[in-house]
């Protein structure tokens, strides 16, 4: 089985620039295919050409050909041929996972007996069988992704797309992913997963392609990986990071009062359905970044909400910056804290750029919109958003939209940080220009900043101290060495088998 | 517009509808505002598939809490019918539309929804428009002119204010989401 | 014993029912169709989330026998303070809310969301799309919702505020839902696409069993009575 694609080229509508040109590339099956770009590199819309979304489903004008076999796809043969599971894993059709998974077969027009016997072969095959009851958004974010897999391998394509696959996962189920990706590929079938960044790369697959700017601009083997790394820095392995730099801030161990900026004692909170946080203890000192770390579901989420009112502690106590956090209410608390959710898109929602900016500090000093704007002037500019001010939020890169959010959170000054995930879907560069941004524009203030992340070399770079929280307890906390390295501690947060953790552990060992 | 994307919008509209009432609830706002979803729906996707959305709003909301507020659904359907046409003629982004969508749907939704309520319900709602209907009755207006005209203040604040809003929330949509409620010049 | 009935069976016998409710007018016969709902109800093992359903109209039904009987324009004859021919009216029509209340929601109550996807999408295909991404959106775009809010409180948007601010503070939070949830129909169009909708599902037929069709002899022949009711006595 091959799969080709020739002098591929597509535009979107309405705009100027290709969004891939001149694209050539080869599959044949057993392969384990990396896609290799930075945001904006025109992964998604390879994928999306392969799999046959252009242009009936997304418009544009798309030229060159896609070939199975010599057999062109997609055009007069309308029925997909292929699995893609899309990289907004959240996204889905029906309210039962059996409902979800049996929806292509009934498209072909199986009979209901063959439907249900099909469904429970390949639930067996992938161990799901006691979720096929269960209702979609009650899934983990790891159980749905493997829902998305199946549904997209029920009818056996014979290519696999995956875009981004493991956003959603901690460390170790990424791991347990690839490795079931790749017993998939030995089976004869190709596989193309799209990432950004080269940290898995290096231990699984077979060929790895590197995109910037809509072409490829490398193919080779993957062992080659770290020679490659230096083409595209946007792309650059945690490893090769670590060793350029780390960006501590430089004043960070400077403490100006002894009073600590949060504590918590004993803290619990329990979710009727199960889940939660129990007897958390922690202190942040003044000037100091905290990382929390965990597997899905452990409740780092829960814990974040505590600190700034959204959640009451129901036994234990929260004290943030003097004040006991259950008893102030949150427009107030929030006055001094700053928090940056993963997703900028959960609060956008101005037409324009710098009125997004100026909302926020308006609201939350309760000024005029004149001092508000004159106020907000500087972070603009700092922040480099100047030029697009007066653009639509949404008609700029999710990157970008994440440094408005950014801005929003840095233009009221506030004593404490609060970041969620900061950086996810965000590729090596845009990571270290959101990270440095946010480390120097917070200098004058020097902010205490608590940031809860999956990636270990965020962690490592730019935190004092980290803390571990496994099934809703706080496990263990140190500094990123201490942590880090320490095989045991690293198991138990499921975050092991990340390449950077493994690196930093045989480094630690050799 | 693609038939596939129309086909995942109007379930999505529908949902608006629900979480649109639930916000205003939430709020605490004195309104409704459950028909934000068929009002953006027929923003667009024009009056027809606007009207199909407010009615199938009704209809499956009712096969999941009440069916008794299906036949409610033609109500729903001439508010996208309304909202789709005036969209597609002046735009949805001025001061004046949402006035005369406020204007129009004031009179016509109580215009269809009385004989309804008259029938289903002896025109009772079992809110504060009683009263209004009670004091109707009993200057000798007759059923459904009583049921017709208390319906009227009711609906012209609801209507108004939901329209504007509508209008605020289409100027902040990203360009590629304004549909008709964008005069192109 | 679970008995099994096609949703389209129901779906015929419950139309059925409807229009014997609609076109009765005597209230013995009235009470007859509700006390056979509620049997219905009870064999079906439904009764306590039927009475469930039903109790807010009992209120609605209370308020338009004080309104009616107090102030409806045909009231001639008194009894005390009310009036005797709105009272008849309201009971008339109560009676007949409470019968389409009842059938309606028997119907639904014994039909699980599952079964109904597959019936509408019987149907027409596009109509079953449209009620399952209904029910799979609306929990997703709650959460949303709770996010958003809990995002914009953290920013220090005030859900207290006076009336105007509270305007204000829902144009915050829905229009984030609004966009994020047109991007999610974006992508489910995507996911149709992909998983090879086109529209022309095979329609698979309902194949009617002995008790379908007992159930709906037995609505045609309770609408036959009601039509002989109506028009034998007239």
């Amino acid at each position: 089985m091959k799969l080709s694609v020739e002098s591929l080229s597509f535009r979107y509508i309405g705009k100027k620039e290709a969004a891939l040109t001149d694209i050539n590339l080869e599959a044949t099956g057993g392969e384990l295919l990396f896609l290799v770009g930075g945001n904006g590199s025109g992964k998604t819309t390879l994928l999306s050409c392969i799999a046959g979304l252009m242009p009936d489903i997304i418009e544009g004008e798309i030229s060159g050909q896609i070939l199975l076999n010599g057999d062109k796809l997609g055009g007069s043969n309308k029925s997909p041929l292929l699995g893609f599971v899309l990289q907004e894993a959240e996204v889905y059709l029906f309210p039962r996972v059996e409902e979800e998974i049996s929806f292509p077969l009934q498209n072909s027009g199986f009979s209901p007996a063959e439907i249900e016997k099909r469904v429970q072969e390949i639930a067996d095959v992938f161990d799901i069988a006691d979720l096929l009851g269960r209702e979609m958004n009650t899934l983990s974010g790891g159980e749905r992704q493997i829902v998305t897999i199946v549904t997209a391998l029920i009818k056996d394509p014979p290519i696999l797309l995956l875009d981004e696959p493991f956003e959603q996962l901690d460390p170790d189920a990424a791991d347990n992913l690839l490795k079931l990706l790749q017993t998939i590929a030995d089976k004869g079938k190709i596989i193309i997963i799209a990432v950004r960044s080269f940290d898995y790369v290096s231990s699984y697959g077979n060929r790895l392609i590197i995109l910037r700017n809509g072409k490829i601009i490398a193919s080779d083997s993957a062992l080659a990986t770290h020679k490659q790394s230096s083409l595209v820095p946007e792309c650059l392995h945690s490893i090769a990071l670590s060793a350029s730099h780390r960006l501590k801030r430089e004043n960070s161990t400077v403490t100006t009062g002894n009073r600590d900026v949060v504590c918590t004692r004993d803290l619990c909170y329990k979710y009727i359905q199960g889940g939660g946080i129990q007897d958390i203890n922690l202190q942040l000192t003044p000037g100091e970044t905290l990382a929390i770390m965990g597997p899905n579901g452990a409740g780092k989420t829960t814990l974040l909400k505590h600190f700034i009112g959204l959640l009451k502690a129901q036994k234990g106590m929260v004290i943030v910056m003097g004040q006991d956090a259950a008893k102030v209410p949150v427009p107030v608390l929030a006055q001094n804290i700053g928090i940056l959710f993963q997703n900028p898109d959960d609060q956008i929602f101005n037409e324009r750029i710098d009125k997004e900016i100026i909302w926020s500090l308006k609201t939350k000093r309760h000024c005029s919109w004149e001092k508000a704007t004159a106020e907000c002037q500087p972070i603009i500019e700092n922040l480099g958003l100047k030029k697009i001010q007066k653009l639509h939020p949404h008609s700029v890169s999710r990157s970008y939209r994440q440094l408005i959010a950014l801005a929003t959170v840095l233009s009221s000054q506030p004593s404490l940080l609060i970041l969620d995930e900061p950086c996810k879907s965000l590729d090596a560069t845009h990571t270290s220009q959101l990270m440095s941004n946010l480390l120097s524009q917070s200098c004058g203030i020097n902010p205490s900043i608590i940031m809860v992340t999956h990636d270990p070399y965020l962690t490592w770079a730019y935190s004092d101290r980290v803390a571990l929280l496994v099934n809703g307890r706080l496990l263990a906390i140190g500094t990123p060495e201490e942590i880090l390295c320490n095989q045991e501690l690293t198991t138990q947060a499921r975050l092991s088998k990340h390449p950077f953790v493994k690196f930093l552990q045989n480094r630690g060992q050799a | 517009m693609k038939k596939t994307f129309i086909l995942t919008l109007i379930p999505v509209a529908i949902v608006i509808n629900i979480v649109g009432g639930m916000l205003a609830g939430a709020l605490k706002l004195p309104i409704f505002l459950d028909s934000i979803g068929t009002m953006l729906s027929a923003v667009l996707l024009g009056p027809w598939l606007g009207a199909l959305t407010g009615l199938l709003s009704n209809v499956f909301q009712g096969l999941l809490t009440d069916p008794v507020s299906i036949p409610f659904g033609l109500v729903n359907a001439v508010i996208g019918i309304v909202v789709g046409f005036l969209a597609k003629s002046r735009g949805f982004t001025d001061y004046v539309t949402p006035l005369l969508a406020g204007l129009i749907l004031a009179i016509l939704a109580p215009i269809i929804g009385a004989p309804i309520a008259v029938y289903l319900f002896g025109g009772v709602t079992g809110g504060g428009i009683d009263i209004l209907y009670a004091m109707f009755m009993h200057q000798d207006m007759g059923i459904f002119t009583s049921a017709f005209l208390a319906r009227i203040p009711a609906n012209l604040l609801d209507k108004l204010l939901s329209a504007y809003l509508i209008m605020f929330i289409v100027r902040k949509l990203p360009p590629t989401m304004q549909g008709y409620g964008v005069k192109l010049s | 014993m679970k008995i099994a009935l096609h949703t389209g069976a129901k779906f015929a016998a419950m139309c059925l029912a409807l229009i014997a409710v609609v076109f009765t007018v005597e209230l013995w016969q009235m009470v007859f169709w509700i006390v056979l709902c509620f049997l219905l109800a009870y064999l079906a093992g439904v009764f306590g989330d039927l009475i469930k359903r039903l109790l807010p109209f009992i209120y609605i039904v209370l308020l338009m026998l004080l309104i009616h009987s107090l102030v409806n324009p045909q009231n001639l004859t008194y009894w005390w303070y009310f009036g005797l021919e709105g009272l008849e009216y309201a009971t008339r029509i109560g009676m007949r809310l409470i019968g389409i209340v009842l059938l309606a929601n028997l119907m639904l109550l014994t039909t699980s969301s599952h079964e109904l996807i597959n019936y509408i999408g019987r149907l027409h295909p596009d109509l079953g799309i449209i009620f399952g991404l209904m029910l799979s959106g609306l929990p997703v775009m709650r959460n949303q919702m709770q996010t958003t809010l809990d995002v914009q409180a953290a920013r220090g948007l005030d859900y207290h505020d006076r009336l105007l601010g509270r305007i204000a503070a829902y144009i915050a939070v829905i229009v984030p839902v609004i966009i994020q949830s047109i991007n999610r129909a974006y992508y489910m169009a995507q996911l149709l696409y992909l998983r090879g909708y086109t529209g022309q599902r095979k329609v698979l037929e309902e194949r009617w069993n002995g008790l379908d069709w007992l159930l709906f002899f037995s609505s045609s022949l309770l609408l036959s009575i009601a039509i002989y009711w109506r028009f034998a006595h007239c």
